[in-house]
């Protein structure tokens, strides 16, 4: 079982993603304000955040960043709706591991995820 | 049909496509406006969108064939071409989504969504870290380097001269980023990626041109003053100022993973006032023709061998060589090659003037010719340096550049891993009589082959040369690189084992012989011969089997067709269920390819449902009686149907109007074909798969054969059994509208029966005269501009030709029989329509 965060303000995709993960067994907590999403990240081990781009307030991007200078063991899935190659690129520079474009598909954020957990646990 | 959760999975959506939505919402006003009050011109506007996406659907598939061609034969081109290529599928699925978007603007919206979706993966997976552009711009050839900065000349450099104490002459190297930043000074970066967007797999011959217009512009730039202010501050470091300078290339994948050996510029004897002139032109020569050729053919991206340049001090030479620390050809020794003064003209494949030989197991020194070429101590000194190289490299036998100056010192200017031939035939006694030999040379580059002469008399004619050749040359410049992947074997008169152009043939494992006096004036042009490379041999005649010239095809993945490969997994794979299936839904949709599909299928179903189940009497299809075993379905747009058929659910041949329907029918009806009476005719792979029982087969439109007709038009989707054909045709009167286009894919049966029956098919139709063109097991015909009359015979023959082919229950065995097969259909078509011959 992993801990997984999504910080995503629009409360549909994270509640969405809150279901497919949970039953694959994962603890899944989801956020729409980044300041308690980070505290989230800095307070519980979370293995995995999955941040979307396009916030409100602020970029996801920058989510990352922080979230990369404080805990850096964290691997990052960036998710949006309107990607480009720029932003990709940027994210991916900062440390991002994955890309997920909406709209979510259940295999795909399952196989991504499963990914994800299995290079960390070859990698311990 | 009802939403599927796939199709809400993107939550509300956001406010910025609210005008979006304001034009989806006057699009359905129109559509219930005209529908209500205007069902004509519904109809009218429906056929037209739909003309659209079938002219999408075709341009999107054939790009996408396109994609899959690179891959499957490894064809060597630019990962520019690919992108591009990418780009203009993206820009064709997006408007033939907007085509289907008409039909429906509510129900297709989320198209959009899944094609922004899985286009940015393929993108992102051919995509690449942009180019660094920070310093360190200069580095000394003291301190560590890597490659990524130096390239791969100066960074081995390095580490001799660090770790192994030898004696490299003192320099320092321009790095990449300081070519990027020169590119990015001046405007370069984005230019030269759209110049190499045109070089694709098949117009290799535009390279030349591309090149010119690259280094040309690379020539023109001005110079970043970060960058003049390091160059001077590290010549002023070494010393150098008043040195006469060597500008040498070093770029990133040179001397390393494979030999660019030779295909980069070097610039001796320049002064300090002339340093950006000489530094552009080694850089520019990044873009000369045979440096892009040989890099696509090694599969690299532009960005992965970015430039470098090594300054040195020019040192006169009073002798230069190369030295094989293994002799490719004699592995127990080691051998040098020698001329008189620089090196440059043995590197470019000109005559050695010395040479010798030295056993690596007594370590002593062999025969040297001529015999005062240069000292035993001399030589000693070079073997025991070449040993040391060997070693510091890990025991990697190696090709060593080395010179020695006016008082008596060496120098080593380059050590890199020498690619060593792996002897594919036994290397035993030779299995031909000793008076088939012709000329004998000298060894180059190992292997056996056959095939025809062709003389190459002058290097402007290299684009000329015949695929499969044995090339006959003079000598062996870096030029012939150019040729590589078209020739069996090359035998040059003159040249040396020691070019440049040897040690990439080596490892393109080419055989080449060189110094094969009177080859020229022996050997006729398409003359069959055979090459020994080993033993530096050609025979009159064929003794060895011909393996083709080219290695690309069984070379393993290159870097650009990984990338491509990875790409393809969002653009080939086709997912999407049967259409019939409750599955078949935009958000089942995985790839660009089944985008393409679903957009096919919803238009066909848009167009056989035009004004829904009511309005079926007035504009919906009817059942064909045609007399065949073939459950077909049409839909009449415009006065393809007799006035009779009006009101009728079921129609007969003599009710068509249409042309070209009425010319297919005649050649599938025609006495050549044998219907089995005992088979109906319908898509059985999608009735078996959509279990389907209560549904009647042969009046339901979900698994028949449809024709959408007008007088002049065909538009007809055939579904025999588990084959798939779509025909397009229109013939009118004016013969440049005309046309026939034909596209089918192999249903049932093994790849080989497939494919085979694709070769019966294209050697039928290629006799009476259509361009065929097959891409794995697809296959695409075309029969353009002809009069009203040959494009109606064209379309006889299609008929007959699917009529005996598709439905042939035989199993083909091989070429002969499916030459025999093809006479045959082909003398009975004759016998029955005595249409034309392909003039």
């Amino acid at each position: 079982m992993s801990s997984i965060m999504v910080l995503d303000d629009v409360e549909d995709a994270g509640a969405m993603i809150k279901r497919i993960l949970e039953r694959k067994g994962h603890f899944v907590a989801v956020f729409t304000e980044e300041r308690d999403a980070l505290a989230h990240v800095r307070d519980q081990n979370v293995d995995i955040a999955i941040l979307d781009i396009k916030l409100k307030k602020i970029s996801g991007v920058d989510v990352l960043r922080q979230i990369k200078e404080e805990r850096p063991e964290t691997d990052v899935v960036m998710l949006t709706g309107y990607p480009t190659l720029e932003t990709a690129k940027e994210a991916m520079g900062y440390g991002a591991r994955e890309y997920l474009v909406k709209p979510i598909d259940k295999n795909e954020l399952e196989e991504k995820i499963a990914g994800i957990i299995e290079s960390r646990e070859a990698s311990t | 049909m009802s939403k599927k959760p796939q199709e809400t999975a993107a939550g509300p959506i956001p406010l910025s496509r609210s005008r979006r939505i304001g034009s989806q919402a006057r699009h359905l006003l129109e559509n219930w406006f005209l529908k209500t009050c205007f069902p004509g011109s519904l109809v009218r506007k429906k056929y037209a969108a739909f003309q659209h996406l079938r002219a999408g659907d075709r341009r999107a598939l054939e790009l996408i064939s396109q994609l899959e061609e690179i891959r499957q034969k490894n064809s060597p081109c630019d990962i520019e071409y690919i992108r591009h290529v990418l780009g203009l599928l993206d820009y064709e699925i997006q408007t033939l989504i907007e085509a289907l978007v008409r039909f429906n603007p509510v129900k297709y919206a989320l198209l959009r969504n899944y094609h922004r979706k899985y286009a940015f993966y393929a993108h992102m997976a051919l995509a690449e870290d942009d180019p660094k552009t920070e310093p360190p711009f200069v580095l000394g050839l003291d301190e560590e380097l890597s490659e990524s900065l130096a390239g791969g000349k100066a960074a081995p450099l390095s580490r001799l001269i660090r770790d192994f104490d030898i004696p490299v002459p003192s320099g320092m190297v321009m790095t990449t980023r300081a070519f990027y930043r020169l590119l990015e000074t001046n405007d370069l970066t984005a230019w030269i990626q759209r110049q190499l967007a045109h070089i694709g797999p098949n117009n290799h011959s535009e390279i030349n041109e591309i090149s010119q217009v690259l280094q040309f512009a690379i020539t023109e730039t001005q110079v970043p003053p970060e960058l003049e202010s390091e160059f001077l501050h590290g010549i002023k470091r070494l010393g150098i100022e008043n040195a006469p300078l060597a500008f040498r290339s070093s770029a990133v994948g040179e001397d390393l993973q494979a030999s660019f050996a030779g295909q980069f510029k070097t610039c001796l004897n320049v002064g300090l006032e002339n340093w950006f002139e000489a530094y552009k032109q080694v850089a520019a020569s990044k873009y000369s023709p045979h440096a892009i050729h040989y890099r696509m053919r090694q599969g690299f991206t532009d960005q992965m061998t970015p430039m470098a340049v090594l300054i040195m001090p020019t040192i006169a030479a009073k002798i230069s060589g190369i030295l094989y620390t293994r002799d490719p050809h004699r592995p127990e020794m080691a051998v040098s090659y020698m001329v008189l003064g620089s090196g440059e003209k043995l590197a470019d494949g000109g005559q050695y003037q010395g040479r010798a030989d030295f056993d690596r197991q007594s370590r002593r020194v062999g025969k040297v010719a001529p015999r005062d070429f240069l000292g035993p101590d001399l030589l000693e000194n070079l073997f025991a340096l070449g040993i040391k190289l060997e070693d510091a490299a890990g025991r990697v036998p190696q090709d060593v550049e080395w010179l020695l100056d006016a008082s008596g010192e060496l120098h080593i200017l380059q050590s890199r891993p020498l690619g060593m031939p792996v002897a594919d035939e036994p290397d035993n006694q030779p299995d031909y009589p000793e008076s088939a030999v012709l000329i004998t040379g000298q060894w180059v580059s190992s292997g056996q082959t056959a095939g025809q002469v062709y003389k190459l008399n002058d290097l402007k004619f290299i684009s000329d040369i015949p695929d499969q050749a044995v090339l006959v040359t003079d000598e062996l410049p870096p030029e012939l690189t150019l040729a590589l992947n078209r020739v069996r074997a090359v035998v040059a008169e003159k040249g040396s084992p020691a070019c440049h152009f040897a040690s990439v043939a080596r490892e393109a494992g080419i055989p080449v012989i060189c110094n094969a006096r009177g080859a020229a004036d022996t050997l006729e042009n398409q003359q069959d011969v055979s090459i020994d490379g080993n033993s530096g041999k050609v025979l009159a005649g064929t003794f060895f089997r011909a393996k083709p010239g080219n290695t690309a095809s069984k070379a393993p993945e290159t870097p650009v067709i990984q990338k491509l490969a990875d790409a393809l997994k969002y653009v080939s794979p086709l997912t999407l269920p049967d259409s019939e299936s409750p599955d078949f839904t935009i958000g089942s949709c995985r790839s660009l390819h089944d985008i393409v599909r679903y957009v096919h299928e919803a238009g066909v179903r848009e167009m056989f449902s035009l004004v829904g189940r009511r309005g079926l009497d007035r504009y919906g299809a009817k059942r064909l009686d045609s007399g065949l075993p073939l459950v077909m379905h049409v839909l009449d747009v415009h006065k393809g149907l007799s006035p009779e058929a009006a009101g009728q659910n079921s129609v007969s041949l003599k009710h068509i109007e249409s042309r070209p329907m009425h010319q297919l029918f005649a050649g599938l009806g025609s006495p050549a074909v044998q219907w089995n009476s005992g088979i109906l005719h319908y898509d059985w792979d999608a009735y078996y798969k959509s279990s389907a029982d209560f549904v009647d087969v042969e009046k339901s439109t979900l698994f028949s054969s449809y024709g959408i007709v007008d007088r002049e038009y065909l538009h007809a989707l055939l579904r025999f059994g588990y084959h798939f054909a779509v025909l397009d045709s229109v013939q009118g009167t004016v013969p440049e509208q005309n046309y026939i286009h034909f596209s089918f894919k192999g249903g049932g049966g093994s790849p080989e029966q497939r494919d085979m029956r694709i070769y019966l098919i294209q050697t039928i139709l290629e006799h009476f005269g259509f361009a065929v063109h097959t891409t794995a097991d697809l296959l695409e015909a075309a029969f353009d501009r002809k009069s009203m009359d040959d494009t109606g015979n064209g379309l006889v023959v299609l008929g007959i030709v699917l009529g005996k082919t598709v439905m042939l229950d035989m199993r083909l065995e091989d070429q002969q029989q499916i030459q025999t097969l093809a006479r045959q259909i082909i003398q009975e078509t004759h016998d029955i329509f005595p249409v034309q011959e392909k003039r």
